[in-house]
């Protein structure tokens, strides 16, 4: 099943690149000057060829990347200087539980990171979320200067807040341990902070890391984490308002996701921080992040989507956990709509819009799935709707009051 | 917005939002609307928007019609335009650069065309008078400026016209805008005929880019860029987003492909251009004939222009759309004077499908008139009925009646002049003459 991921630079002369017997497909990641511009993935049976020739990806390029490429010279030229202000004190915010060898290599990537110019010394926490055992503690003791924190009370958004209170810097970038950070990471937050001053939040690229498995592969296929609207390859700024964009801004997938986000700590401690009934492990496991990106474009706060900042997540294994995954993905959502739409009255009609149109799209994959016999298809989704149902019939009400609980068992 | 020199951010303007046109120097690479919750919008934000619509222009520009995906169906490329490999998209330094000096340097290899620029009007004394001083601006000098004023009722224009040195009055007594464009041709000396409407700004590089786009023998008419001079009222951004005479940025070269993919489904000859600028070689009148002056302003409504770029494709000629070629053209400021404009285009333009039919005897032009058009007001209709009132249909029953008014026009109007006809067709339809040339040969 594996497909190799080549990471190809087109300002360097193409390679020539042979798949061996193993290998059923591969995906590209082109960039210029180190800038993603475009990700493709192909099966190697429509292949002709098991050797991938400069040819190959001249061919290829021009096809997925000659607008983007030309977009990247039409800006070195117009906007040549980047004389980039320094970004206050930034703090990487890591929260774990018991993945002591994804955390390893997420640190290290933090840590092998290219450093801008301007770039003052930032800090690394860890934030250990109700862990079984020290393996996490001893992780992080191997690596000089990161910090190590444990929040008792489980719960990512716990976690995350807890992430807020103990940074010391103005910023804070909340990585999942599950991901492996591109060493442009921070030249691209830079250029991004540098862009928008302002901006409370600031969200990333994300692409594989590796697809060795069926599942991993099928993630990425069904579009993986890149975004839902556009192609995830061009930078964008949300403000409280889009004309055009019905059922903005209360979409699953628009802004990218919690794996890859930048805050402005006051900004966001001000909004309240992220909502702990949220994002809490099973039995609902998602919509912190898009609740909070909600909250941060209702309040009229700019969010900001860098491509530049790419980091690499390492996707579910297995098949049962994918699926597990989408049925989180639909209950997170709905959960979030719900929620919403009792604490923001305002915009009622904005989210019952936005439901209907993540019905609509559901039931046309549904349809789809049903029309061409994709069994795997529509497992998938039907697991995704599964989940928006149970999201809706008020499961984030229950887990309300389970945290209520959580909380004062632990006191 | 010029790119080449500072981008300076935009501020709050009390409620309003922008129209921007990104320019490189003096070539225009593209446009876009900030709308006023958007703002305001930093320098960064500006360039990185800028450099995302520039492409298709500049790519265009300097790799031909296959790099755009959002080209008309049949485009073809430049003969010079290189093939196309990402090797040599990824090595362009400075592409914006590349793309003046490319809309530049044909010039000076340019055979000395002589160009005859001609202005009909008819009684707006106001706006010639702004057209003929834009003129002054031009950084190359045509060889004539006429100004044939058509059916007038006042002498203002003649004072005008006569008070500008270098500036040729002619009178045109019979009605209608392609009347007075044929004689203008007649009149003219030049080998190129450049027409502009009164109610035009002209940009400084206008002429030199109209010269320079007929550099290539095939090409028979070139059009260009309208942008609007104000966007102030309701009526003139409601034109400018809906209905408007901008044909985009990217340059555009139609030809016989582009005729035989469409012809099917009615060759869509209004994305040419506008009539408010563009140009012809004075040859191609000999070969192609004069306007049909069934058309346009004073006769059907609108459309001369386009037919004859139906005829010149038809027959084979190449038109080419220039978009550094630049007018800026005064939209009308009310709500009225935009629904007698609507009406009378869809009157011209359907009079145009049947002109074209009888000459030409496409069914595409047929299946436009009776299944197209009817189904595409249906369906505003339909949304109306629903509620869904959008922009587009705001003037529906006018366009409704411009639709039945032009069919009624053509039946009443169906000899064709005789000089409203190629060449060619002329032999067609006159057979015994042919025939008997035939016979004597």
């Amino acid at each position: 099943m594996p497909s190799v991921i080549l990471d190809i630079e087109v300002t360097e002369p193409f390679p020539e690149v042979i798949l061996d017997d193993e290998t059923d497909g591969v995906a590209v990641l082109l960039r210029r000057k180190r800038r993603p511009l475009a990700f493709w993935m192909e099966d190697a049976a429509t292949l002709t060829n098991r050797t991938l020739t400069p040819a190959y990806f001249d061919a290829r390029t021009l096809r997925h990347a000659r607008g983007v490429l030309l977009r990247d010279s039409i800006r070195e030229e117009i906007a040549p200087v980047a004389e980039y202000k320094p970004f206050p004190s930034l703090s990487v915010v890591i929260c774990t539980r018991d993945r002591a060898d994804l955390l390893a290599r997420c640190l290290r990537s933090i840590q092998s990171m290219q450093r801008p110019l301007s770039c003052p010394e930032f800090e690394i926490l860890v934030v250990d979320n109700a862990t079984a055992d020290d393996s996490t503690r001893n992780v992080v003791a191997e690596f000089q200067s990161v910090r190590y924190v444990h929040e008792p009370v489980p719960g990512l958004d716990t976690a995350r807040n807890r992430g807020l209170q103990e940074a010391s810097g103005d910023l804070v970038a909340l990585l999942d341990d599950d991901v492996v950070a591109d060493q442009g990471w921070l030249l691209g937050f830079e250029e991004a902070y540098s862009e928008n001053p302002d901006a409370a939040v600031f969200t990333g690229l994300i692409l594989p890391l590796e697809l060795s498995t069926f599942a991993q592969e099928a993630f990425e296929r069904r579009g993986g984490f890149r975004l839902a609207f556009g192609t995830g390859f061009e930078k964008a700024r949300y403000g409280r308002q889009r004309t055009g964009d019905p059922g903005y801004p209360a979409q699953a997938g628009r802004f990218g996701a919690g794996a890859n986000m930048t805050l402005n700590r006051s900004a966001i401690l001000q909004l309240g921080g992220f909502d702990e009934a949220l994002d809490t492990g099973a039995p609902l496991a998602g919509g912190g992040d898009l609740d909070m990106f909600y909250r941060v474009i209702r309040a009229g706060l700019p969010l900001v989507f860098e491509p530049r900042m790419l980091v690499f997540h390492f996707h579910r294994t297995t098949d049962k956990s994918l699926r597990a995954q989408y049925e989180s993905w639909g209950k997170g959502y709905m959960a979030f709509v719900s929620k919403s739409y009792a604490v923001d009255p305002e915009n009622r009609k904005g989210l019952r819009l936005a439901v209907r149109l993540w019905i609509s799209y559901q039931a046309k994959r549904l349809i789809k799935s049903i029309r061409t016999t994709d069994l795997g298809e529509l497992r998938y989704v039907s697991r995704e709707v599964w989940g928006g149902v149970v999201g809706l019939l008020g499961a984030y009400n229950r887990s309300v009051r389970r945290m209520e609980r959580r909380r004062s068992s632990m006191t | 917005m010029d790119l080449s020199g500072v981008v300076a951010p935009l501020e709050v303007a009390d409620g309003r939002g922008y129209y921007l046109v990104f320019w490189y120097d003096e070539l225009p690479l593209g446009d876009c609307y900030v709308r006023a919750e958007e703002l305001p919008m930093s320098s960064a934000t500006l360039l990185n928007l800028a450099s995302s619509i520039a492409v298709d222009a500049v790519g265009t520009r300097l790799f031909g019609a296959s790099f755009s995906s959002a080209m008309p169906p049949g485009s073809i490329s430049d003969a010079t335009a290189p093939t196309l490999n990402a090797v040599e998209i990824a090595q362009l330094s400075r592409p914006l650069e590349a793309s003046l000096a490319q809309a530049e340097e044909v010039g000076k290899e340019q055979r000395r065309e002589t160009i005859s620029i001609v202005i009909c009007t008819r009684d707006r004394p106001e706006y010639l008078e702004q057209c003929l001083l834009s003129l002054r601006t031009l950084d190359e000098k045509a060889a004539e400026i006429i100004v044939v004023d058509n059916a007038p009722t006042t002498d203002q224009t003649r004072k005008l016209a006569s008070g500008c040195p270098g500036v040729r009055y002619v009178h045109e007594p019979r009605p209608g805008l392609d009347v007075a464009r044929n004689r203008a041709v007649r009149e003219s000396t030049g080998s190129i005929v450049a027409f502009v409407d009164d109610d035009v700004r002209i940009h400084p590089c206008w002429l030199r880019r109209i010269r320079n786009s007929f550099l290539d023998s095939r090409v028979q008419a070139v059009t260009g860029l309208v942008l609007p001079q104000l966007l102030e009222t309701e009526s003139q951004i409601l034109f400018e987003t809906e209905w408007t005479f901008n044909r985009g940025f990217s340059r555009k070269v139609f030809g016989s492909a582009f005729f035989a993919s469409t012809r099917d489904r009615g060759v869509p000859v209004w994305d040419i251009g506008a009539g408010a600028n563009m140009a012809f070689r004075r040859s191609a009148f000999a070969r192609f004939g004069y306007f049909d002056e069934r058309l346009d302003v004073g006769a059907a409504g609108c459309s001369g222009d386009s037919e004859y770029w139906f005829r010149i494709l038809a027959e084979g000629g190449v038109c080419v759309y220039e978009p550094g070629a630049v007018v800026f053209h005064a939209h009308r400021p009310t709500m009225e004077g935009l629904e007698h404009q609507l009406f009378n285009y869809i009157r011209g333009h359907v009079a145009a499908l049947l002109i074209q039919h009888q000459k030409y005897r496409c069914r595409g032009d047929i299946r436009r008139l009776l299944i197209t058009l009817p189904h595409h007001y249906a369906r505003m209709f339909g949304r109306r009925l629903l509620g869904k009132a959008d922009s587009q249909s705001t003037n529906l029953i006018v366009q409704c009646r411009g639709y039945l008014s032009g069919i009624a026009f053509f039946l009443r109007h169906r000899s064709i002049p005789a000089d409203a006809l190629a060449a060619s067709a002329t032999q067609v339809t006159a057979p015994a003459s042919t025939h008997a040339q035939h016979s004597t040969a």
